[in-house]
């Protein structure tokens, strides 16, 4: 009888060792494969991480560009800015605002902001205001709104957005600015009003907000100037060499 | 003598026997292949029926730019996670299969998405999550389990070559039916994938007033899509009522000829 019991226990017992055996290999090979899937992609993302950084570089200087001329200011603006984290910029996320200066004098200022009640969301726009108090330009940068009517505000698609360049805060309630629809100076699009007058909004808050604030925000140390000298000494190095190209 | 002569000849043969065996294997592998290319182009396309990977496919077929982008995309990830999965058969144990496909797929995705940042950025930007979002197409794990971890490397690579380039052409269909509609131009905003040099490619098909927003919307992708299974249930149907014709004929032929 003991025997018989003994038996079958170690047979239960070699039933479980193989179990676990079985268990122990596939969870070695299958902790093999995530590290060589990790050592793959660690691989290619260090690759390609300084081209990354140009495309980003380029792609903000080119929006930057578009909204206050290169030609008013002679500092490296992509690497001037200042951060703000202000509820009146529309939400609670940190936003650059980067300083164009001309021989050490600020020209503008462009700020990313927010435009909160879009037709389906948050609009995150840039806009760049000359040191005056004008607007010299804005462009949106993200947006959800429905193709082919919200999206004129888009720069590809419709010229509506460069109808805020010069314009001006007469007072801090200037109702002008709207949308025609609420007897303001701003057009709406055919079919989507909603749109545009989230926009309108959201510009004449950070056109507020700055002009409350110029000071301040003027003062401001540069922030984003010294965690990437190091990498923007390589970038810029790239950049001439592609150019050369 | 004699006994020389003997061993030459059936050597002889031999080498005729393996040649003939080669022939014979070099003829079902170009079977094989042509039958894979028909499988992954027509009668097995992963976006007409086995209607797979369908949420990128009616997301961002907008304009053919980003249907060709994300097409070329899927079709990289599809031939190497194939190979991959092939070549690594014979050391993943059945039962965590799964689990090892989904690492390397999302692995290669990861990759190509990383390229495409860095290369393609406007691209990359305009396909937004639907790039990575390839990782969960149904098409590339499904080739992997059903074909690619059975089979030797080369088939399952050419395997994902067919199924791959079978979605991106239901991808660029549909990318072109859409963007004419939608907005009367063809490949509009290639500079993004290409370079600079592309944005000659931009056609302007017709002149529209206002946008056809139905076309541009994801409505437009169901009804295109619809439509383009439509076309092709009506000429697997035309073939194969052609094909009854055809056999009709010859057996009546027979009758004829019994007769007289």
């Amino acid at each position: 009888m003991s025997d018989k019991i003994d038996t079958t226990q170690t047979k239960s017992e070699h039933k479980k060792s193989q179990l676990t055996m079985a268990v122990s290999k596939n969870t070695k090979i299958l902790a093999l494969f995530a590290i060589a899937c990790t050592l793959a992609v660690s691989l290619v993302s260090e690759l390609t991480r300084d081209r990354i950084k140009i495309q980003e570089q380029q792609q903000l200087l080119r929006t930057l560009h578009s909204i206050i001329e290169p030609s008013r200011y002679d500092n490296d603006i992509a690497n001037d800015c200042i951060m703000i984290t202000a509820p009146e910029l529309g939400s609670n996320n940190v936003k650059t605002a980067y300083i164009a200066k001309k021989s050490g004098q600020v020209v503008a200022v462009a700020m990313t902001s927010t435009a909160p009640r879009g037709y389906n969301g948050n609009i995150d726009f840039i806009m760049a205001i000359n040191i005056d108090g004008t607007v010299s330009g804005v462009r949106v940068l993200k947006h959800q709104e429905t193709p082919g009517l919200g999206d004129k505000v888009e720069i590809r698609k419709s010229n509506w957005i460069n109808s805020f360049t010069d314009k001006k805060m007469l007072s801090e309630s200037d109702s002008r600015w709207a949308v025609s629809k609420d007897n303001g100076m701003f057009d709406q699009f055919t079919g989507a009003t909603i749109t545009p007058r989230a926009l309108v909004q959201g510009v004449k808050n950070t056109l507020n907000y700055f002009n409350s604030n110029k000071s301040i925000l003027l003062a401001t140390p540069n922030a984003c100037g010294k965690a990437v000298l190091a990498s923007t000494a390589t970038t810029k190095l790239l950049i001439n060499e592609t150019a050369n190209e | 003598m004699s006994n020389e002569i003997a061993p030459q000849s059936s050597n002889e043969t031999e080498l005729t026997d393996k040649a003939d065996e080669q022939a014979a294997v070099k003829a079902k592998l170009k079977a094989e292949y042509k039958e894979l290319a028909i499988q992954g182009l027509w009668k097995n396309n992963p976006g007409l029926v086995q209607l797979l990977g369908l949420c990128p496919l009616l997301a961002v077929t907008s304009t053919v730019t980003n249907a060709l982008g994300l097409g070329l995309a899927t079709l990289l990830v599809i031939i190497c996670s194939n190979a991959t999965v092939s070549a690594i058969r014979h050391w993943v144990p059945k039962e965590i299969r799964i689990p090892i496909f989904v690492l390397i797929i999302a692995a290669f995705v990861t990759c190509v998405q990383l390229l495409m940042n860095a290369f393609t950025y406007g691209i990359y930007q305009s396909l937004g999550i639907f790039l990575p979002l390839i990782v969960t197409n149904c098409a590339i794990i499904g080739r992997a389990e059903a074909y690619a971890s059975k089979n030797p490397v080369k088939q399952s690579a050419f395997d994902g070559l067919m199924m791959g380039l079978g979605f991106a052409i239901i991808l660029l269909l549909l990318g072109v039916i859409r963007e004419i509609l939608g907005q009367g131009t063809l490949f509009d905003g290639a500079n993004l994938l290409f370079g600079e040099w592309a944005s000659v490619l931009r056609i302007e098909v017709m002149q529209l007033d206002s946008q056809f927003l139905l076309a541009i919307l994801p409505p437009g992708a169901f009804i295109a899509m619809g439509i383009l299974i439509a076309l092709k249930n009506a000429i697997d149907n035309y073939i194969k009522n052609k094909k009854v014709v055809d056999t009709e004929q010859v057996i009546e032929r027979v009758r004829v000829n019994f007769d007289s």
